[in-house]
Protein backbone atom coordinates (compact mmCIF):
# COMPACT_ATOMS: atom_id res chain seq x y z
CA UNK A 1 0.00 0.00 0.00
CA UNK A 2 1.94 3.36 -1.51
CA UNK A 3 2.07 5.89 1.51
CA UNK A 4 0.21 9.58 0.81
CA UNK A 5 1.98 12.08 0.08
CA UNK A 6 0.24 13.91 3.13
CA UNK A 7 1.17 11.30 5.38
CA UNK A 8 4.81 11.02 3.87
CA UNK A 9 5.00 14.95 4.21
CA UNK A 10 3.87 14.73 7.94
CA UNK A 11 6.85 11.90 8.48
CA UNK A 12 9.58 14.07 7.06
CA UNK A 13 8.46 16.93 8.73
CA UNK A 14 8.49 15.11 11.83
CA UNK A 15 12.25 13.68 11.41
CA UNK A 16 13.74 16.38 10.31
CA UNK A 17 12.48 18.42 13.52
CA UNK A 18 13.40 16.03 16.36
CA UNK A 19 16.60 14.11 14.31
CA UNK A 20 17.71 16.64 11.58
CA UNK A 21 17.30 13.71 9.06
CA UNK A 22 15.95 15.15 5.60
CA UNK A 23 13.64 12.79 3.53
CA UNK A 24 13.44 13.56 -0.06
CA UNK A 25 10.37 13.08 -1.79
CA UNK A 26 11.78 9.33 -3.64
CA UNK A 27 12.42 7.89 0.21
CA UNK A 28 8.66 6.81 0.40
CA UNK A 29 9.83 3.03 0.11
CA UNK A 30 12.25 3.21 3.17
CA UNK A 31 9.41 4.94 5.34
CA UNK A 32 6.74 2.01 4.50
CA UNK A 33 9.45 -0.62 4.98
CA UNK A 34 10.39 1.23 8.54
CA UNK A 35 7.01 1.94 9.62
CA UNK A 36 5.10 -1.36 8.96
CA UNK A 37 6.60 -3.24 11.35
CA UNK A 38 5.58 -0.50 13.91
CA UNK A 39 2.20 -0.43 12.75
CA UNK A 40 2.04 -4.29 13.54
CA UNK A 41 3.11 -3.70 16.65
CA UNK A 42 0.08 -1.06 17.93
CA UNK A 43 -2.00 -3.69 15.39
CA UNK A 44 -2.11 -1.10 12.55
CA UNK A 45 -2.10 -2.95 8.55
CA UNK A 46 -2.67 0.27 6.93
CA UNK A 47 0.35 3.18 7.32
CA UNK A 48 -2.30 6.13 6.71
CA UNK A 49 -3.69 4.41 9.91
CA UNK A 50 -0.36 4.20 12.02
CA UNK A 51 0.42 7.58 11.17
CA UNK A 52 -3.21 9.13 12.23
CA UNK A 53 -2.32 7.04 15.27
CA UNK A 54 0.68 8.34 15.86
CA UNK A 55 -0.26 12.03 14.92
CA UNK A 56 -2.55 12.19 18.03
CA UNK A 57 -1.46 14.05 21.11
CA UNK A 58 -1.53 11.12 23.95
CA UNK A 59 0.43 8.85 21.37
CA UNK A 60 4.26 10.46 21.80
CA UNK A 61 5.97 7.37 21.94
CA UNK A 62 4.55 6.68 18.65
CA UNK A 63 5.80 9.86 16.97
CA UNK A 64 9.51 9.35 18.83
CA UNK A 65 8.82 5.16 17.20
CA UNK A 66 8.67 7.14 14.01
CA UNK A 67 11.93 9.07 14.28
CA UNK A 68 14.39 6.20 15.67
CA UNK A 69 12.83 3.92 13.15
CA UNK A 70 14.32 6.35 10.52
CA UNK A 71 17.59 6.65 11.91
CA UNK A 72 20.15 4.00 11.17
CA UNK A 73 21.36 1.72 13.78
CA UNK A 74 25.14 0.93 14.04
CA UNK A 75 25.14 -2.21 16.91
CA UNK A 76 26.99 -5.35 16.44
CA UNK A 77 26.24 -8.77 17.89
CA UNK A 78 28.89 -9.64 20.38
CA UNK A 79 30.20 -6.43 20.60
CA UNK A 80 33.45 -6.26 21.86
CA UNK A 81 34.53 -10.25 21.91
CA UNK A 82 36.94 -10.17 24.68
CA UNK A 83 34.25 -9.10 26.49
CA UNK A 84 31.94 -11.91 25.90
CA UNK A 85 35.02 -14.55 26.05
CA UNK A 86 36.14 -13.33 29.56
CA UNK A 87 32.23 -14.03 30.53
CA UNK A 88 31.94 -17.22 29.18
CA UNK A 89 35.87 -18.70 30.41
CA UNK A 90 35.98 -17.09 33.71
CA UNK A 91 32.93 -15.01 35.20
CA UNK A 92 30.32 -17.43 34.64
CA UNK A 93 32.41 -20.22 35.86
CA UNK A 94 33.02 -18.35 39.07
CA UNK A 95 28.88 -17.40 39.29
CA UNK A 96 27.93 -21.34 38.90
CA UNK A 97 30.40 -22.34 41.58
CA UNK A 98 28.61 -19.74 44.05
CA UNK A 99 24.27 -20.39 42.95
CA UNK A 100 22.21 -23.22 43.71
CA UNK A 101 21.63 -25.09 40.26
CA UNK A 102 17.60 -24.71 40.52
CA UNK A 103 17.56 -21.00 40.93
CA UNK A 104 17.92 -19.02 37.38
CA UNK A 105 20.45 -16.78 36.34
CA UNK A 106 19.63 -13.12 35.94
CA UNK A 107 21.15 -11.11 33.55
CA UNK A 108 20.29 -6.96 33.23
CA UNK A 109 21.08 -5.77 29.64
CA UNK A 110 20.96 -2.53 30.87
CA UNK A 111 21.55 -0.22 27.73
CA UNK A 112 19.55 -2.76 25.21
CA UNK A 113 18.83 -0.90 22.01
CA UNK A 114 17.68 -3.17 19.48
CA UNK A 115 18.45 -5.93 21.64
CA UNK A 116 21.81 -7.54 20.23
CA UNK A 117 23.36 -7.30 23.57
CA UNK A 118 20.53 -9.56 25.21
CA UNK A 119 20.26 -11.90 22.42
CA UNK A 120 23.95 -12.41 22.10
CA UNK A 121 24.13 -13.50 26.24
CA UNK A 122 21.11 -15.83 25.83
CA UNK A 123 22.58 -17.05 22.60
CA UNK A 124 26.30 -17.49 24.42
CA UNK A 125 23.68 -18.84 27.66
CA UNK A 126 22.24 -21.43 25.82
CA UNK A 127 25.23 -22.85 24.80
CA UNK A 128 27.10 -23.19 28.26
CA UNK A 129 24.58 -23.74 30.18
CA UNK A 130 22.50 -26.41 28.20
CA UNK A 131 19.14 -27.69 29.24
CA UNK A 132 20.16 -28.13 33.05
CA UNK A 133 20.03 -24.47 34.61
CA UNK A 134 17.53 -21.62 33.42
CA UNK A 135 18.37 -18.21 32.90
CA UNK A 136 16.68 -14.56 32.52
CA UNK A 137 17.90 -12.15 30.47
CA UNK A 138 16.21 -8.48 31.35
CA UNK A 139 16.77 -5.88 28.21
CA UNK A 140 15.99 -2.00 29.78
CA UNK A 141 16.15 0.83 27.37
CA UNK A 142 14.63 4.68 27.51
CA UNK A 143 13.42 4.65 24.18
CA UNK A 144 10.42 2.23 23.00
CA UNK A 145 11.25 2.19 19.62
CA UNK A 146 14.41 0.43 19.70
CA UNK A 147 12.60 -2.17 22.15
CA UNK A 148 9.61 -2.66 19.90
CA UNK A 149 12.54 -3.76 17.35
CA UNK A 150 14.24 -5.89 20.22
CA UNK A 151 11.12 -7.30 21.48
CA UNK A 152 10.20 -8.37 17.89
CA UNK A 153 13.68 -9.82 17.76
CA UNK A 154 13.62 -8.94 13.50
CA UNK A 155 17.12 -8.02 11.97
CA UNK A 156 18.21 -6.98 8.29
CA UNK A 157 20.56 -8.40 6.08
CA UNK A 158 22.97 -5.50 7.29
CA UNK A 159 22.06 -6.36 10.61
CA UNK A 160 22.67 -9.79 10.41
CA UNK A 161 26.21 -9.12 9.07
CA UNK A 162 27.48 -7.24 11.99
CA UNK A 163 29.74 -9.66 14.44
CA UNK A 164 27.20 -12.50 14.68
CA UNK A 165 28.59 -15.93 14.23
CA UNK A 166 27.60 -18.19 11.82
CA UNK A 167 26.87 -21.12 13.52
CA UNK A 168 24.52 -18.74 15.92
CA UNK A 169 22.80 -17.35 12.75
CA UNK A 170 21.86 -20.93 11.69
CA UNK A 171 20.78 -22.63 15.21
CA UNK A 172 18.76 -19.43 16.44
CA UNK A 173 17.53 -17.62 13.71
CA UNK A 174 14.95 -17.80 10.32
CA UNK A 175 14.83 -15.99 7.66
CA UNK A 176 11.54 -14.18 7.18
CA UNK A 177 11.04 -11.88 3.95
CA UNK A 178 14.24 -9.75 3.39
CA UNK A 179 14.64 -9.79 7.16
CA UNK A 180 15.72 -12.69 9.96
CA UNK A 181 13.87 -13.57 13.03
CA UNK A 182 15.23 -14.83 16.52
CA UNK A 183 14.04 -18.41 16.98
CA UNK A 184 11.04 -17.92 20.01
CA UNK A 185 12.32 -20.84 22.35
CA UNK A 186 15.47 -18.06 22.70
CA UNK A 187 12.82 -15.02 22.66
CA UNK A 188 11.06 -16.53 25.99
CA UNK A 189 14.94 -16.59 27.69
CA UNK A 190 14.20 -12.49 26.91
CA UNK A 191 12.13 -10.09 28.20
CA UNK A 192 12.99 -6.22 27.45
CA UNK A 193 10.98 -3.21 29.57
CA UNK A 194 11.09 0.79 29.04
CA UNK A 195 13.39 1.98 31.90
CA UNK A 196 14.93 5.32 32.41
CA UNK A 197 18.20 4.88 34.28
CA UNK A 198 18.50 8.81 35.36
CA UNK A 199 15.10 7.78 37.22
CA UNK A 200 14.72 5.53 40.04
CA UNK A 201 13.57 2.08 38.73
CA UNK A 202 11.31 -0.28 40.23
CA UNK A 203 10.21 -3.50 39.74
CA UNK A 204 13.36 -4.99 38.99
CA UNK A 205 14.72 -8.58 40.05
CA UNK A 206 18.14 -8.98 42.26
CA UNK A 207 20.56 -9.60 39.19
CA UNK A 208 23.87 -11.91 39.43
CA UNK A 209 25.10 -9.48 36.32
CA UNK A 210 24.79 -6.45 34.78
CA UNK A 211 25.90 -5.39 31.52
CA UNK A 212 25.75 -1.39 31.82
CA UNK A 213 28.25 -0.79 28.65
CA UNK A 214 28.76 2.85 27.01
CA UNK A 215 25.99 4.45 28.42
CA UNK A 216 26.86 5.84 31.40
CA UNK A 217 29.14 8.29 28.83
CA UNK A 218 25.81 9.87 27.87
CA UNK A 219 24.89 11.38 32.13
CA UNK A 220 26.86 13.80 34.12
CA UNK A 221 29.18 12.68 36.92
CA UNK A 222 26.24 13.22 39.74
CA UNK A 223 23.91 11.05 37.88
CA UNK A 224 26.53 8.74 36.77
CA UNK A 225 26.57 8.32 40.84
CA UNK A 226 23.16 8.20 41.44
CA UNK A 227 22.68 5.27 38.44
CA UNK A 228 25.48 3.23 39.39
CA UNK A 229 24.66 3.44 43.48
CA UNK A 230 21.00 1.96 42.18
CA UNK A 231 22.00 -0.24 39.96
CA UNK A 232 24.11 -1.77 42.82
CA UNK A 233 21.27 -1.99 44.98
CA UNK A 234 19.40 -4.23 42.40
CA UNK A 235 22.51 -6.16 42.50
CA UNK A 236 23.02 -9.38 44.68
CA UNK A 237 25.81 -9.13 46.94
CA UNK A 238 28.05 -10.75 44.98
CA UNK A 239 26.59 -9.62 41.78
CA UNK A 240 29.10 -8.26 39.06
CA UNK A 241 28.88 -5.45 36.80
CA UNK A 242 30.15 -5.16 33.47
CA UNK A 243 30.98 -1.70 31.87
CA UNK A 244 32.24 -0.59 28.94
CA UNK A 245 35.42 -1.17 27.67
CA UNK A 246 37.04 2.29 27.94
CA UNK A 247 34.81 2.83 30.99
CA UNK A 248 35.66 2.36 34.81
CA UNK A 249 33.78 2.96 38.11
CA UNK A 250 36.81 4.56 39.56
CA UNK A 251 36.45 8.67 40.20
CA UNK A 252 32.66 7.66 40.14
CA UNK A 253 31.98 5.09 42.78
CA UNK A 254 35.00 3.96 45.32
CA UNK A 255 31.81 0.90 46.61
CA UNK A 256 32.92 -1.31 43.40
CA UNK A 257 36.14 -3.00 43.03
CA UNK A 258 37.39 -4.09 40.03
CA UNK A 259 38.76 -7.70 38.85
CA UNK A 260 40.12 -8.81 35.83
CA UNK A 261 38.80 -11.84 33.89
CA UNK A 262 40.85 -12.75 31.35
CA UNK A 263 39.85 -10.10 28.18
CA UNK A 264 37.07 -8.87 30.82
CA UNK A 265 36.95 -6.33 33.32
CA UNK A 266 34.29 -6.68 35.86
CA UNK A 267 33.80 -4.65 39.05
CA UNK A 268 31.87 -6.16 42.32
CA UNK A 269 30.63 -4.48 45.12
CA UNK A 270 33.54 -4.11 47.41
CA UNK A 271 33.71 -6.03 51.04
CA UNK A 272 33.82 -2.59 52.91
CA UNK A 273 30.89 -1.28 51.04
CA UNK A 274 27.65 -0.81 53.20
CA UNK A 275 25.25 -3.65 53.62
CA UNK A 276 22.01 -2.31 51.29
CA UNK A 277 18.36 -3.27 52.57
CA UNK A 278 16.31 -3.40 49.92
CA UNK A 279 12.97 -4.55 49.29
CA UNK A 280 13.65 -8.34 47.44
CA UNK A 281 11.78 -7.77 43.87
CA UNK B 1 54.93 -11.57 10.01
CA UNK B 2 51.86 -9.73 7.51
CA UNK B 3 48.39 -12.06 7.60
CA UNK B 4 47.88 -13.54 4.38
CA UNK B 5 44.31 -13.51 2.41
CA UNK B 6 43.50 -14.92 -0.85
CA UNK B 7 40.01 -13.84 -2.40
CA UNK B 8 38.39 -16.40 -4.56
CA UNK B 9 35.44 -14.96 -6.40
CA UNK B 10 34.70 -15.07 -10.53
CA UNK B 11 33.42 -11.95 -10.38
CA UNK B 12 36.38 -8.99 -11.23
CA UNK B 13 34.18 -6.85 -9.60
CA UNK B 14 33.81 -8.37 -5.97
CA UNK B 15 37.50 -9.26 -6.36
CA UNK B 16 38.09 -5.75 -6.55
CA UNK B 17 35.99 -4.95 -3.82
CA UNK B 18 37.48 -7.47 -0.95
CA UNK B 19 40.65 -6.58 -2.07
CA UNK B 20 40.53 -2.96 -1.05
CA UNK B 21 38.57 -3.93 2.04
CA UNK B 22 41.19 -6.57 2.99
CA UNK B 23 44.30 -4.59 2.26
CA UNK B 24 43.17 -1.64 4.65
CA UNK B 25 43.08 -4.13 7.71
CA UNK B 26 46.94 -4.38 6.82
CA UNK B 27 46.26 -7.89 4.95
CA UNK B 28 48.31 -9.29 2.08
CA UNK B 29 45.92 -10.16 -0.71
CA UNK B 30 46.36 -12.61 -3.66
CA UNK B 31 43.52 -13.07 -5.96
CA UNK B 32 42.11 -16.80 -7.78
CA UNK B 33 38.90 -16.59 -10.51
CA UNK B 34 37.17 -19.85 -9.05
CA UNK B 35 38.15 -23.23 -6.94
CA UNK B 36 40.11 -24.55 -9.82
CA UNK B 37 42.67 -21.58 -9.63
CA UNK B 38 42.91 -21.08 -5.76
CA UNK B 39 43.88 -24.84 -5.46
CA UNK B 40 46.74 -25.02 -8.35
CA UNK B 41 47.70 -21.52 -6.65
CA UNK B 42 47.73 -23.33 -3.36
CA UNK B 43 49.59 -26.20 -4.30
CA UNK B 44 52.37 -23.84 -6.13
CA UNK B 45 52.61 -21.54 -3.26
CA UNK B 46 55.43 -21.76 -0.50
CA UNK B 47 53.50 -20.32 2.40
CA UNK B 48 49.60 -21.35 2.85
CA UNK B 49 47.54 -18.25 3.57
CA UNK B 50 46.08 -17.36 6.74
CA UNK B 51 42.49 -17.18 5.32
CA UNK B 52 40.48 -17.48 2.24
CA UNK B 53 37.35 -15.22 1.35
CA UNK B 54 35.09 -17.63 -0.96
CA UNK B 55 32.73 -16.63 -3.40
CA UNK B 56 30.11 -20.44 -3.83
CA UNK B 57 28.77 -19.93 -7.70
CA UNK B 58 32.39 -20.60 -9.51
CA UNK B 59 32.91 -22.06 -12.67
CA UNK B 60 35.58 -25.11 -12.84
CA UNK B 61 35.11 -25.86 -9.46
CA UNK B 62 32.95 -23.78 -6.81
CA UNK B 63 33.37 -22.61 -3.61
CA UNK B 64 32.04 -25.56 -1.35
CA UNK B 65 33.88 -27.85 -3.69
CA UNK B 66 36.99 -25.86 -2.99
CA UNK B 67 36.50 -25.92 0.61
CA UNK B 68 35.42 -29.53 0.78
CA UNK B 69 39.13 -30.11 -1.42
CA UNK B 70 41.17 -28.15 1.50
CA UNK B 71 39.61 -29.83 4.09
CA UNK B 72 40.40 -32.80 3.34
CA UNK B 73 44.40 -32.09 2.60
CA UNK B 74 46.34 -31.65 5.36
CA UNK B 75 48.34 -29.52 3.66
CA UNK B 76 45.95 -26.62 4.24
CA UNK B 77 44.95 -27.44 7.76
CA UNK B 78 45.80 -23.95 9.05
CA UNK B 79 44.02 -22.02 5.98
CA UNK B 80 40.86 -20.35 7.48
CA UNK B 81 37.67 -20.94 5.29
CA UNK B 82 35.00 -17.35 5.34
CA UNK B 83 32.39 -18.05 2.77
CA UNK B 84 31.30 -14.72 1.39
CA UNK B 85 28.25 -15.21 -1.03
CA UNK B 86 24.91 -14.10 -1.98
CA UNK B 87 23.42 -17.62 -1.12
CA UNK B 88 21.53 -16.67 1.83
CA UNK B 89 18.62 -19.60 2.39
CA UNK B 90 19.77 -21.18 5.90
CA UNK B 91 19.64 -24.97 4.05
CA UNK B 92 22.75 -23.23 2.58
CA UNK B 93 25.04 -21.87 5.17
CA UNK B 94 24.44 -25.11 6.94
CA UNK B 95 25.39 -26.96 4.48
CA UNK B 96 28.74 -24.45 3.68
CA UNK B 97 29.55 -25.12 7.57
CA UNK B 98 29.07 -28.42 7.70
CA UNK B 99 31.87 -28.57 4.29
CA UNK B 100 33.87 -27.04 6.42
CA UNK B 101 34.20 -23.44 6.38
CA UNK B 102 34.62 -21.48 9.11
CA UNK B 103 32.41 -18.79 8.76
CA UNK B 104 30.18 -17.20 6.48
CA UNK B 105 29.49 -13.42 5.03
CA UNK B 106 26.26 -12.84 3.12
CA UNK B 107 26.05 -9.79 0.02
CA UNK B 108 25.63 -7.25 0.13
CA UNK B 109 28.17 -6.26 2.99
CA UNK B 110 29.90 -3.59 4.32
CA UNK B 111 33.89 -2.84 5.40
CA UNK B 112 33.26 -3.17 8.97
CA UNK B 113 30.96 -6.46 8.30
CA UNK B 114 34.27 -7.85 7.19
CA UNK B 115 36.56 -6.84 9.72
CA UNK B 116 34.11 -7.83 12.23
CA UNK B 117 33.66 -11.37 10.89
CA UNK B 118 37.80 -12.07 10.33
CA UNK B 119 37.80 -10.79 13.90
CA UNK B 120 35.62 -13.62 15.14
CA UNK B 121 37.85 -16.16 13.32
CA UNK B 122 40.92 -14.43 15.27
CA UNK B 123 42.69 -12.87 12.17
CA UNK B 124 43.67 -9.09 12.79
CA UNK B 125 46.71 -7.84 11.16
CA UNK B 126 49.70 -8.20 12.22
CA UNK B 127 49.15 -11.23 14.33
CA UNK C 1 13.17 -27.45 9.25
CA UNK C 2 12.11 -27.56 6.34
CA UNK C 3 11.75 -24.37 3.71
CA UNK C 4 9.64 -25.83 1.25
CA UNK C 5 7.25 -23.01 0.66
CA UNK C 6 5.62 -21.44 -2.27
CA UNK C 7 7.80 -18.40 -3.36
CA UNK C 8 7.35 -15.21 -1.33
CA UNK C 9 8.33 -12.62 -4.03
CA UNK C 10 9.27 -9.00 -3.07
CA UNK C 11 7.08 -6.53 -3.41
CA UNK C 12 8.27 -2.94 -4.96
CA UNK C 13 8.92 -1.50 -1.58
CA UNK C 14 11.45 -4.73 -0.96
CA UNK C 15 12.78 -4.87 -3.67
CA UNK C 16 13.88 -0.85 -3.01
CA UNK C 17 15.38 -1.55 0.19
CA UNK C 18 17.21 -4.34 -1.26
CA UNK C 19 18.93 -2.09 -3.88
CA UNK C 20 19.70 0.23 -1.03
CA UNK C 21 21.64 -2.23 0.81
CA UNK C 22 23.39 -3.09 -1.97
CA UNK C 23 23.99 0.40 -2.66
CA UNK C 24 24.45 1.75 0.81
CA UNK C 25 27.25 -1.72 1.31
CA UNK C 26 29.32 -0.31 -1.86
CA UNK C 27 27.92 2.67 -3.43
CA UNK C 28 28.11 6.66 -2.49
CA UNK C 29 25.35 8.55 -2.82
CA UNK C 30 21.93 8.77 -2.33
CA UNK C 31 19.22 6.81 -4.21
CA UNK C 32 15.88 8.49 -4.70
CA UNK C 33 13.21 6.41 -5.45
CA UNK C 34 10.52 7.55 -8.54
CA UNK C 35 7.22 6.91 -6.77
CA UNK C 36 5.21 6.13 -10.28
CA UNK C 37 8.02 3.76 -12.60
CA UNK C 38 7.29 4.76 -16.15
CA UNK C 39 6.92 1.43 -17.53
CA UNK C 40 7.40 2.64 -21.22
CA UNK C 41 10.36 4.76 -20.63
CA UNK C 42 12.74 3.94 -24.07
CA UNK C 43 16.06 2.22 -23.33
CA UNK C 44 18.12 3.72 -25.94
CA UNK C 45 21.95 4.41 -24.79
CA UNK C 46 21.01 2.26 -21.81
CA UNK C 47 22.61 -0.77 -20.87
CA UNK C 48 21.42 -4.18 -19.24
CA UNK C 49 22.75 -6.71 -16.85
CA UNK C 50 20.36 -9.37 -15.54
CA UNK C 51 20.87 -12.77 -13.35
CA UNK C 52 18.31 -15.64 -14.11
CA UNK C 53 16.67 -17.16 -11.21
CA UNK C 54 15.57 -20.88 -11.96
CA UNK C 55 14.28 -23.19 -9.49
CA UNK C 56 10.13 -23.51 -7.31
CA UNK C 57 10.17 -20.18 -9.27
CA UNK C 58 11.20 -18.88 -12.20
CA UNK C 59 12.27 -15.41 -13.54
CA UNK C 60 15.13 -12.63 -13.67
CA UNK C 61 15.97 -9.83 -12.36
CA UNK C 62 17.39 -7.04 -14.53
CA UNK C 63 18.97 -3.55 -13.82
CA UNK C 64 18.69 -0.98 -16.46
CA UNK C 65 20.66 2.53 -16.46
CA UNK C 66 22.53 4.29 -19.03
CA UNK C 67 26.19 4.35 -19.91
CA UNK C 68 27.09 7.13 -18.36
CA UNK C 69 25.52 5.93 -15.30
CA UNK C 70 27.09 1.78 -15.34
CA UNK C 71 30.13 4.14 -15.69
CA UNK C 72 29.54 6.22 -12.66
CA UNK C 73 28.55 2.85 -10.53
CA UNK C 74 31.83 1.44 -12.12
CA UNK C 75 34.29 4.35 -11.25
CA UNK C 76 32.55 4.60 -7.81
CA UNK C 77 32.70 0.53 -7.19
CA UNK C 78 36.31 0.29 -8.13
CA UNK C 79 37.03 3.85 -6.98
CA UNK C 80 38.69 4.62 -10.52
CA UNK C 81 39.14 7.89 -12.28
CA UNK C 82 36.23 8.12 -14.96
CA UNK C 83 38.99 8.54 -17.86
CA UNK C 84 40.49 4.85 -16.65
CA UNK C 85 37.19 2.82 -16.80
CA UNK C 86 36.82 -0.10 -19.58
CA UNK C 87 33.85 -1.75 -21.09
CA UNK C 88 34.66 -4.79 -19.46
CA UNK C 89 35.36 -2.55 -16.08
CA UNK C 90 31.59 -1.17 -16.80
CA UNK C 91 29.85 -4.59 -17.34
CA UNK C 92 31.81 -6.57 -14.29
CA UNK C 93 30.34 -3.87 -12.40
CA UNK C 94 26.92 -3.57 -13.38
CA UNK C 95 26.90 -7.47 -13.66
CA UNK C 96 27.72 -7.69 -9.87
CA UNK C 97 24.83 -5.08 -9.21
CA UNK C 98 22.60 -7.41 -10.56
CA UNK C 99 24.17 -10.31 -9.14
CA UNK C 100 23.84 -8.83 -5.61
CA UNK C 101 19.93 -7.73 -6.15
CA UNK C 102 19.54 -11.02 -7.66
CA UNK C 103 20.92 -12.76 -5.08
CA UNK C 104 18.55 -11.08 -2.25
CA UNK C 105 15.62 -11.91 -4.31
CA UNK C 106 16.55 -15.37 -4.79
CA UNK C 107 17.19 -15.31 -1.00
CA UNK C 108 13.08 -14.90 -0.48
CA UNK C 109 12.34 -17.28 -3.55
CA UNK C 110 13.37 -20.59 -1.85
CA UNK C 111 15.89 -22.78 -1.16
CA UNK C 112 16.41 -24.78 -4.52
CA UNK C 113 16.46 -21.83 -6.42
CA UNK C 114 19.56 -21.53 -8.82
CA UNK C 115 21.00 -18.36 -9.67
CA UNK C 116 22.99 -17.79 -12.71
CA UNK C 117 25.88 -15.96 -14.01
CA UNK C 118 24.90 -12.07 -14.97
CA UNK C 119 24.89 -11.05 -18.30
CA UNK C 120 25.68 -7.90 -19.60
CA UNK C 121 24.18 -6.41 -22.86
CA UNK C 122 25.25 -3.38 -24.12
CA UNK C 123 22.19 -2.12 -25.87
CA UNK C 124 19.07 -2.48 -24.14
CA UNK C 125 17.59 -1.10 -26.56
CA UNK C 126 17.67 -4.48 -28.78
CA UNK C 127 16.74 -6.42 -25.90
CA UNK C 128 13.60 -8.26 -26.02
CA UNK C 129 12.74 -11.02 -23.23
CA UNK C 130 10.39 -13.69 -24.72
CA UNK C 131 7.62 -15.36 -22.32
CA UNK C 132 8.74 -13.31 -19.76
CA UNK C 133 6.13 -10.62 -17.94
CA UNK C 134 7.41 -7.72 -15.25
CA UNK C 135 6.29 -8.45 -12.15
CA UNK C 136 7.81 -5.22 -10.02
CA UNK C 137 9.85 -2.64 -11.29
CA UNK C 138 11.52 0.33 -9.33
CA UNK C 139 13.43 3.26 -10.55
CA UNK C 140 15.43 5.32 -8.58
CA UNK C 141 17.30 8.88 -9.42
CA UNK C 142 21.09 8.17 -8.50
CA UNK C 143 23.66 11.08 -9.04
CA UNK C 144 21.49 12.37 -11.99
CA UNK C 145 20.85 9.43 -13.34
CA UNK C 146 17.93 7.20 -13.59
CA UNK C 147 18.29 3.61 -12.82
CA UNK C 148 15.55 0.85 -13.35
CA UNK C 149 15.30 -2.84 -11.65
CA UNK C 150 13.01 -4.76 -12.29
CA UNK C 151 11.63 -8.38 -11.32
CA UNK C 152 10.25 -10.64 -14.30
CA UNK C 153 8.36 -13.76 -14.23
CA UNK C 154 8.61 -16.50 -16.83
CA UNK C 155 5.34 -16.67 -18.52
CA UNK C 156 5.63 -19.54 -21.28
CA UNK C 157 3.07 -18.44 -24.08
CA UNK C 158 3.39 -14.77 -23.68
CA UNK C 159 4.42 -12.56 -26.54
CA UNK C 160 7.89 -11.14 -26.39
CA UNK C 161 7.98 -8.15 -23.20
CA UNK C 162 10.49 -5.32 -22.78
Amino acid sequence: MAIASTDFNYVADLVRREAAIVLEPGKEYLVEARLLPLAREVGHTDIGQYIRHAQQPANRDQRWAIVEALTTNETSWFRDAAVFEGFRKELLPRLLETRPAHQPLRIWSAAASTGQEAYSLAMLLTEELGISRKFEIVGTDISRAVLAQARAGRYTQMEMNRGLPARHLVRYFARTGTAWQVDPQLQRCVSFRELNLAAPFSGLPRFDVVFLRNVLIYFDLSTKQTILRRVRQTMASDGWLVLGTAETTRGIDEEFEHTRLGGLTAYRASAEAPLELTRRA
Amino acid sequence: MTVQAIVIDDSSAMRMILRRIVTKLGFEVDEAVDGRDALDKLNAAEQVPDVALIDWNMPEMNGLEFIQAVRSDPRYSRLTLLMVTTESEQSQIVRALAAGAHEYLIKPFTPDAVAEKLEILGLTAGV
Amino acid sequence: MTEAMTAALPSAPELAEIVDQVWASFLEGELIAVPEPDLARPYDGCLVAWVSIAGDWTGHLSVVCSDAAARAIATDMFQLDDSEVTTAEVADALGEIANMVGGSVKGMVGATAVLSLPQVVLDAAALVSPEARRLVTVQAHWKDELLEFSLWERQPGNGGGK
